[in-house]
């Protein structure tokens, strides 16, 4: 079968059809924290971003 | 007879994952929810429906007809348990899928985890080759690879076994939290999926 190609959702998007909820959010972005995924963390943020992730944007803003 | 339900609008990036829910299959699962998620795609699985109310199939179908892809990893259909019978679950699933390609743009990838088996055990498909994951994680991502694109390309390689190395480390401590022995449970499969989504975002590979 050819290969599906279809443009990528937004991380939005991805979120609202699983239904993430904000304790979801929370706990996962704790996580992360502890295992270091956020130790050099991207420069390009978007006000976006900070919005979903206030925990890595205060960090980063340290 | 369950009356059918009017089928629910198709999430054109969500797929469908009709995987085998064991202990060994959790890395590849990981890998692949970790892989779908940099692509740009929805990973569902039956974990999401809740169990009560209608029955198991209608659930599994259900989510299916709303996913625009699936995959079946036909790997496990082989005699097991202790009746030593071989799962007939995940080609009955596989089956679904192809009755909806006849009635709609579903399109359904078949994964085995040896080369030419699938021939001997399901000839029916013989004209759609399987990717061949060989029972590894990289295997399933490199599977993902073959089998989906965005219309600017696909992430490298190591971009998704990066996601993958994050997401495997999260899921145990996911798991130890929450004293859930693996990823086959719906609120870890719901939070492995969110992480998938932030490490993917913070990597710049989705937006």
């Amino acid at each position: 079968m050819a290969k599906n190609i279809r443009p990528p959702a937004t991380a939005e998007q991805i979120q609202r059809a699983i239904g993430v909820t904000q304790e979801d959010r929370e706990i996962v972005e704790r996580i992360l924290r502890e295992i270091g995924e956020y130790d050099d963390p991207p420069r390009d943020g978007s006000p976006e971003e900070e919005k979903d992730y206030p925990l890595l944007f205060a960090k980063r803003n340290e | 007879m369950i009356p059918a339900e009017p089928p629910a609008p198709v999430d054109g990036q969500g797929v469908f994952l009709n995987v085998p829910f064991d202990a060994d299959y959790a890395p590849l699962f990981l890998a692949l929810i970790a892989g779908l998620t940099a692509l740009g795609r929805t990973p569902h699985c039956v974990l999401e429906a809740p169990s009560g109310g209608r029955n198991r199939l209608e659930r599994i179908f259900g989510l299916m007809e709303s996913c625009s892809a699936s995959i079946h990893d036909l790997s496990r259909v082989t005699l097991s348990g202790p009746h030593g019978v071989p799962r007939f679950n995940m080609p009955f699933e596989l089956g679904m899928a192809y009755a909806l390609t006849r009635k709609s743009a579903h399109e359904f990838f078949v994964l085995e985890e040896r080369p030419f088996r699938l021939q001997a055990s399901l000839s029916d498909l013989n004209s759609h080759d399987p990717h061949i994951h060989d029972g590894t994680p990289s295997g399933a991502l490199r599977c993902l690879l073959g089998c989906f694109a965005t219309p600017s390309g696909v992430p490298s390689m190591q971009a998704l076994e990066a996601v993958k190395r994050h997401l495997d480390k999260l899921a145990l401590k996911l798991q130890r939290e929450m004293r859930i022995a693996g990823p086959f449970h719906p609120y870890i499969f719901r939070r492995i999926v969110t992480a998938a989504i932030q490490i993917a975002r913070h990597r710049n590979l989705i937006q």
